[in-house]
């Protein structure tokens, strides 16, 4: 059983339009866009007819940055960063679908991502770390090497859905201003001749 | 987690035009699409159906959503470079409605006006 992680953003949302795994987990670590990322996922693969799983954990008291509106910390790469977050899911996601036997967690990463648990060697490690271990999950990131108007192109992922994704990392609902939504504007305008947004 | 900064944004194909400001500069109209669209409450909708504009905040995040007259929030108006604009005029008192152009599970059009 090969399972991805899902927030609901582009780049997973299109992961799991081409890659189609048997199962998509969104997780709510406590993070303050959570209720968006779950409502945004569980309507993409219901759309994509993929079986959707949450896992809710708070971990809010942990987090740093605008994902936990707190102040980013020392060092982040852009203000979102929430340390060790990858590593969290991953691990959260494996906690609960290794006894039902996944066998592959795949990470939405791509080739635009700044942070250390976005690039190649966390990813290899990870791998590595989870596979010496019981049920000798593997870890991938199969769009690392693409950015995400790439992948939206790749995965043929059509306009229609994009409606229902979600990549804004400080808000229930989609603020338009942060960083997650900026990108999510741009790489939408940069890949899809959108109809929209018309002056009257 | 791309970690995008506002001055990286750069206007590419599609509608990235602002909406057309006279008077207080409040008289915006435009048409977009929702982002985040609420499959469930989409679905329901209808062409000329009216949805109310307003903000939803969230600690010091301000999000512009649209709704159903019985409070079901459709989708946000995020993806467009007036929303500054927009917020401002909210918060000023200026009233908008949102008229539905298309709906369906997936994407929900609406006609933005002031009221």
């Amino acid at each position: 059983m090969k399972a991805l992680l899902m927030s609901g953003g582009l780049d997973s949302a299109a992961l799991a339009h081409w890659l189609r795994p048997e199962v998509c987990v969104t997780i709510d670590y406590g993070q303050i866009a959570a209720k968006g990322e779950i409502a945004a996922s569980s309507a993409l693969c219901t759309a994509m007819r993929l079986e959707h799983r949450r896992i809710a954990v708070d971990l809010s008291s942990l987090g740093s940055g605008s994902m936990a509106d707190r102040p980013a910390v020392s060092g982040a790469a852009a203000t979102e960063f929430w340390p060790y977050r990858n590593q969290m899911l991953v691990t959260l996601a494996a906690m609960m679908l290794m006894p039902q036997g996944v066998t592959e967690i795949m990470v939405g990463a791509v080739s635009t991502d700044r942070h250390a648990d976005g690039k190649a060697r966390f990813f290899r490690a990870m791998d590595r770390v989870l596979s010496v271990q019981e049920g000798g999950v593997r870890v991938t990131a199969p769009a690392r090497h693409l950015s995400t108007p790439s992948l939206l192109r790749k995965s043929a992922f059509p306009y229609d859905l994009i409606g229902l994704t979600f990549s804004c990392h400080v808000h229930e609902f989609a603020c338009g201003q942060c960083g997650g939504c900026l990108k999510h504007r741009e790489c939408v305008d940069a890949v899809y001749s959108r109809t929209d947004e018309q002056v009257i | 987690m791309g970690g995008y900064a506002p001055d990286q944004i750069k206007k590419t194909k599609g509608g990235a035009t602002p909406p057309a400001v006279v008077g207080d500069g409040c008289d915006l109209a435009f048409q977009i699409d929702l982002v985040a669209v609420q499959s469930s409450i989409s679905a329901g909708l209808n062409k000329n159906d009216e949805l109310v504009v307003s903000l939803r905040i969230q600690g010091r995040i301000r999000s512009v959503v649209c709704e159903t007259t019985a409070g079901a929030v459709v989708g946000t108006l995020a993806a467009f470079r007036g929303l500054s604009r927009l917020i401002g005029c909210l918060e000023q008192g200026v009233g908008y409605v949102a008229v539905v152009e298309t709906a369906s599970f997936s994407r929900c059009s609406v006609k933005v006006f002031r009221r």
